[in-house]
């Protein structure tokens, strides 16, 4: 499908849009915009609507407004549902993502760039990689600085293991609230077990701090570190552990009928509504940012066609897969320039990046002090998109769009209809955040 | 189809651990010595805190057998898990789930240095058995359920 994805106005008349090449900034034409996500795209939704995201309300005899939130039982994250209904069937829902703003963009205005990659990683803790990434690469931008191979290896290495813990998570909570313990469990032991390899390797069990402005931490940089060794056997168990729980898991009709048909998204509805993502691919729409990554050449995003929950799982299964074989050939290749003879790239550290050792690393990347630039990454929920503007050195203005925004949008028109009891397995498949839809 | 039990049961995936924590823990009364029920609430933290307590419920932590459980109301719990920094939303809400925990409760507050309004998270919160700064790891955190359960002496 070619179209042009509207992901948050930067200005008058100006936006980041994401086509089949990527993420840019550029004129976009405000006209027949879908008034629900026209209410999206700037911060008004927090200024003027108070967060509130959805279908709007119901109102008839019997239809009563069930609040659920902010503390449940059943959702680990503070935020607020309205459910209207008249007892059992759902007809309309918004969701209210107040209880999560912090106003990062806001915050990151007139400080130092370094300061502001680690607030951008603070959007959504469990996206710290693809968050930080982007802001990165919206800095690298707008200086003009390039960044050697290597260093973009190791971030892609830290984004798809970002991707492999979040979709395992996803996983196992549907996979719990399907009752089913034994998978949820064994499911449950990866992610713990990819947390302990994303220690392994960056220092941080939620990846924060890998991507540096030019450049990676010194701590994943060192193409002797251990981590190179160690990371491709870990992942090749994690993978063959998880191909046969979820092959065994295929096999499993009671886990399978409950999350078939549940919040079935059209083309059209994720068109309209800016959807991205495994949840954007489950309706067989093969945009993924790795494409056009010019170190994934070839990169073949997983689609399914029905855009129910149970293709958003399997999305999410399929690329778990993909991701362990993404990283093995990063490793193999990362170990392959290591062994060359000098010339090649390594990964400059943020505070080698200018001692050019590696023809593609600037030697005076801070002295583009003003001008501003995009940076997109492919987060385990969909296009994670920064938008910088720096002013001597620091960050005049910036602005992020985030995929659990648009997503909150879609979940929300598509679980209308729905009953309680699907609620959990509509949400989770998902995969969305509070605090990456209120920033 | 695989049976799903046998599957579970031939493979161990519980570890033997320690699980000490040097953070200052004061102890809980000796009542929830053998058994502590934890409510957890997130008040606006960034997701890193609610992963790790994500991370503490998996097999390899297999917190049941050392009387670690997580309960989904207040009216169950013992100790109440507060995560991050309140944002005005969750303030009320933080208050009104306070008011409903049965006595005797301890709390434990957790945080992350980042904070937008740059303000500490001192919230004089009642009952508070530790204030931690940071993201402790699963490991961390069951170390810390485990020295306020017995007493503040692990």
């Amino acid at each position: 499908m070619n179209m042009n994805t509207l992901l948050g106005v930067i200005g008058v008349g100006r936006a980041l849009v994401q086509d089949a090449e990527g993420v840019r900034a550029r004129s976009y034409d405000e006209r027949g915009l879908a008034p629900e996500l026209r209410g999206l795209l700037d911060d008004g939704l927090f200024a003027e609507h108070g967060g509130l995201v959805g279908t709007g309300t119901t109102e008839g005899e019997g239809v009563f407004d069930f609040r659920y939130g902010p503390f449940t039982g059943g959702y680990p994250e503070a935020g607020v549902f309205h459910f209207h209904t008249y007892g059992e069937k759902i007809l309309s829902v918004q969701a209210d993502l107040s209880c999560k703003r912090r106003a990062i963009e806001a915050f990151m205005t007139g400080r130092g760039v370094d300061d502001c990659v680690e607030a951008s990683a603070m959007v959504a803790g469990n996206f710290a990689a693809a968050h930080s990434l982007a802001f990165c690469r919206a800095v690298e931008a707008a200086r003009g600085l390039s960044v050697p191979s290597s260093a973009k290896r190791i971030r892609i290495i830290a984004l798809e293991l970002e991707r492999i813990y979040n979709h395992l998570m996803v996983i196992a909570r549907l996979s719990l609230a399907a009752a089913q313990k034994v998978l949820a469990a064994h499911v449950e032991a990866l992610f713990e077990e990819t947390l302990r390899i994303n220690a392994s390797f960056s220092g941080s069990r939620l990846l924060a701090g890998v991507s540096r402005i030019g450049a990676v931490a010194p701590k994943v940089s060192d193409p002797g570190a251990a981590w190179l060794r160690e990371l491709p056997r870990r992942v090749e168990a994690l993978r063959r552990r998880f191909e046969s729980i979820y092959g065994a898991s295929l096999s499993n009709r009671n886990y399978l009928d409950r999350l078939h048909n549940i919040a079935a998204v059209s083309p059209e509805l994720a068109a309209r509504c800016s959807l991205t993502g495994p949840s954007l691919r489950a309706v067989g729409v093969a945009r993924d940012l790795r494409g056009s990554e010019e170190l994934l050449r070839g990169f073949a995003p997983v689609t399914k066609e029905e855009g129910d929950a149970l293709a958003r799982m399997e999305v999410r299964a399929e690329e778990i897969l993909q991701s362990c074989a993404l990283i093995a050939r990063q490793c193999e290749a990362l170990q392959a320039e290591a062994a060359a003879p000098e010339g090649h790239a390594s990964a400059a550290t943020s505070s080698d990046a200018t001692a050019g050792d590696s023809p593609s690393v600037p030697t005076g990347g801070d002295r583009a002090a003003e001008g501003a630039g995009v940076g997109a990454a492919e987060s385990p929920s969909g296009t994670v998109a920064w938008w910088v503007e720096l002013a001597q050195g620091r960050v005049a203005r910036a602005r992020v769009s985030t995929p659990s925004l648009f997503g909150f949008q879609v979940f929300a028109e598509a679980l209308c209809g729905h009953i309680f009891t699907d609620f959990p397995f509509a949400f989770d498949s998902f995969g969305l955040s509070f605090a990456d839809a209120a920033r | 189809m695989r049976w799903w039990p046998l599957y579970g049961i031939t493979r161990r995936l519980t570890e033997r651990g320690a699980y000490r924590s040097q953070a200052e823990v004061a102890g809980l009364p000796r009542l929830f010595r053998r058994s502590l029920f934890v409510y957890a609430v997130d008040v606006g933290n960034s997701n890193a805190l609610n992963v790790e307590v994500a991370a503490l419920r998996t097999p390899q932590y297999n917190i049941h057998r050392m009387g670690i459980f997580f309960t989904d109301t207040p009216r169950h719990a013992d100790l109440l898990l507060v995560l991050g920094h309140p944002t005005p939303g969750t303030l009320g809400p933080l208050r009104e789930t306070i008011a409903q925990l049965p006595r005797p409760f301890g709390i434990i507050h957790v945080f992350e240095p980042f904070s937008t309004d740059g303000q500490a998270a001192d919230l004089e919160l009642p009952n508070l058995v530790a204030r931690i700064e940071g993201v402790p790891e699963a490991a961390e955190l069951l170390g810390i359920l485990l020295k306020a359960a017995k007493g503040g002496k692990r």
